[in-house]
């Protein structure tokens, strides 16, 4: 029994031919001595070609055509948003017309006006006076054009009261898009009012357009929306600072947010008479659980989700207490069903690709992140070397000796040496770490 | 990316479904066959892996093509995959073969046979079925590692890509996965005594 489970960890790397030169020799000497990792290692064998001879499913039938009936639906509903699309635009041209018509209608007003003004032959110098005065009338009428340009698209479309929702940069990206041929046709600076007035109509159709959308697609949007996100955060695999990913953690969600306001709160009074106490599902247009069931099995599912990213979750509430504020356990008293939060330990990138995933998980989460310091583990990793060493000299003197208790001893000492090895080799791996905390609440 | 792929994606991104096809088409099988693995059954997974094409049509504008086109699908299918098996967890289905707690004493849940034929199942108990049922048995995790590695090839690159995570972390997690299910096999001595090596 010499360090075996270093060897044994080998295994599998040494069949995939993934071990260095060295480290291939180190580990082939040591099975060439150990008839235990010799079997091992046969046995592994045996079993990965024993799964690689698998053989794979076909498709099943009718898996493409089925496909493309889903795929040219998906299509068609696209047509559909940009059916609504040419429809704004109508509404945008009409809007136009009848600023373009005030416009006709006000120039000829101040014509008439400036007409009947010059008829008593004054003296030139006097309408040189007055057109000042022209100006200034024609910024008040301006600003009434604008104020009825406006209340005319507000009106006939009775936006949602909150206008943040049209603060997404894509809604805007298509205000300007439109924008840009309009007033290409308008020469006049007062056109430009009209304008204004119109893409506020606009924007407020847009947010009518998009609920329509959503409610059709059952909520998947916002699914999608976070899926992205998330995926192209996931691409974007180097982060310099942990710091920083919070921030920008922070603006996502706001810009999520601000999509999903009125939808959240719909929800609000369901959630009061909720009777399951720990069920909460959201009765609006996107009808998603932020925990679908109890956060308790949330977190058993959320251990295995992180065991993939490398992460090990140190503590979690609930089942764990822990401070919300400050990530120290024993702190948190009230349980609370809408939120778990987690802390743990992680490399950065397996952190950044968690964290990806959460936001795939829970779309409908605040998922906030505090406490990330990097740490340095090495005084921990020479004092679990110690340990091993400790253990390893204790195992070979029990060996040599005949106590009754010998076999008991035996087993408890291997079982706490492959409990550091494998704590070692995971520090091994990974050598720089951050401690974090992450809270996934719901949203308020 | 080859350039033919190039121009079938950008066909695609305008929503070209027939170029969208010839650019999955070498992906269907392998999107399903992990589907297929991670969820156990075969309408589901069907289910599931039409539904990566979906969104992976929907989303072919976010694809950055720095990264790998088939690494972008893999994630994206074993997301959806991992999230359906969460979902699942949380809604509590009820297996036929699991026990019912009357209180007293656990009872099993009786239910007439409507499966294979005694025949059938002698076949059914190939090694075969016995290691694709150890695998259904492993945790998510063990069984993400060995369905990408050792059921689909992929090398610790490619699945350090999918999965976002280090590749030092793929290798020890490989590893164990094999080890979990070696001894959940090992449960099974008739067949472990037959096949492998003692």
């Amino acid at each position: 029994m010499k360090n075996c489970h270093r060897y044994r960890e080998m295994i599998s790397p040494y069949i995939d031919n993934m071990l260095d030169e060295k480290a291939k020799e180190e580990f082939l000497q040591h099975v060439d001595n150990c008839s235990d990792c010799s079997r091992e290692l046969e046995q592994m064998r045996q079993l990965v070609s024993l799964l690689s001879s698998l053989p794979e499913e076909d498709l099943p039938e009718n898996f493409r055509s089925r496909l493309r009936e889903k795929l040219e639906d998906s299509v068609a509903q696209k047509r559909t948003v940009f059916d609504i699309e040419l429809f704004r635009n109508k509404y945008v041209r009409i809007a136009s017309a009848i600023a373009a018509c005030l416009v006709v209608a006000f120039a000829t007003r101040i014509f008439l006006w400036k007409d009947s003004f010059i008829a008593p032959s004054k003296p030139e110098k006097h309408v040189a006076d007055d057109a000042g005065d022209i100006g200034a009338l024609s910024a008040v009428e301006k600003e009434e054009v604008a104020a009825e340009e406006q209340g005319v698209g507000i009106l006939a479309l009775s936006p949602p009261e909150d206008n943040t929702v049209t603060e997404s940069p894509a809604l805007q990206e298509t205000a300007q898009a439109s924008q840009v041929p309009e007033s290409d046709t308008s020469p006049t600076g007062t056109f430009s009012v009209a304008i204004q007035g119109s893409s506020t109509a606009k924007q407020a159709f847009h947010i009518n357009a998009d609920e329509k959308d959503n409610s059709r697609a059952g909520g998947t949007p916002v699914v999608d929306a976070a899926e992205e996100k998330a995926a192209e955060k996931a691409e974007d695999e180097i982060m310099e600072e942990a710091e920083k990913e919070a921030e920008e953690t922070d603006e996502d969600e706001t810009e999520e947010e601000a999509g999903q306001e009125t939808g959240d709160a719909a929800g609000e009074d369901d959630r009061a008479e909720d009777e399951e106490g720990l069920r909460h599902v959201y009765q609006s247009q996107c009808d998603i659980s932020v925990f679908s069931m109890n956060p308790l099995s949330e977190v058993v599912a959320l251990k295995n989700r992180a065991d993939l990213y490398g992460l090990r979750i140190t503590g979690q509430s609930p089942g764990d207490v822990i401070d919300v504020a400050t990530g120290n356990k024993d702190a948190d008293e009230d349980y609370n069903p809408d939120r778990i939060v987690i802390t743990g330990l992680a490399q950065q990138q397996g952190f950044d690709g968690f964290v990806a995933a959460l936001k795939v998980y829970y779309p409908q989460a605040d998922i906030s992140i505090g406490n990330i310091d990097i740490i340095d583990r090495s005084a921990e990793y020479e004092e679990l070397k110690n340990k091993i060493n400790e253990i390893e000299n204790r195992i070979k003197s029990i060996t040599d000796s005949d106590l009754p208790e010998k076999e008991e001893l035996m087993a408890m000492l291997e079982q706490q040496l492959s409990q550091y090895c494998e704590e070692l080799e995971y520090m091994e791996e990974n050598s720089e770490f951050i401690h974090l905390t992450i809270t996934i609440k719901r949203k308020n | 990316m080859n350039p033919d792929e190039k121009i079938l994606l950008e066909r695609a991104k305008k929503g070209d479904i027939d170029a969208f096809e010839t650019l999955v088409e070498d992906y269907q099988k392998k999107v399903y066959n992990i589907a297929l693995r991670m969820i156990g059954n075969s309408h589901d997974a069907e289910e599931l892996a039409q539904e990566v094409f979906i969104r992976v049509f929907k989303s072919l504008r976010n694809f950055k093509e720095q990264a790998q086109f088939s690494t972008w699908i893999y994630r994206i299918t074993t997301n959806l995959c991992l999230d359906e098996l969460r979902k699942r967890k949380n809604r509590k289905v009820v297996y036929l073969d699991q026990e019912i707690d009357t209180g007293e004493n656990e009872v099993k849940r009786q239910l007439e046979d409507e499966g294979p034929t005694p025949d059938v199942t002698a076949e059914k108990n190939e090694v075969r079925e016995l290691v694709l049922d150890a695998i259904q048995k492993l945790p998510d995790n063990h069984r993400t590692m060995l369905i990408l590695r050792d059921l689909n090839g992929m090398s610790y690159d490619d699945i350090a890509k999918i999965l976002n995570s280090p590749e030092g972390t793929v290798k020890s997690r490989i590893n164990r996965a094999r080890q979990a299910l070696k001894n959940l096999l090992k449960n099974n001595k008739e067949l472990f005594d037959n096949y492998f090596v003692k």
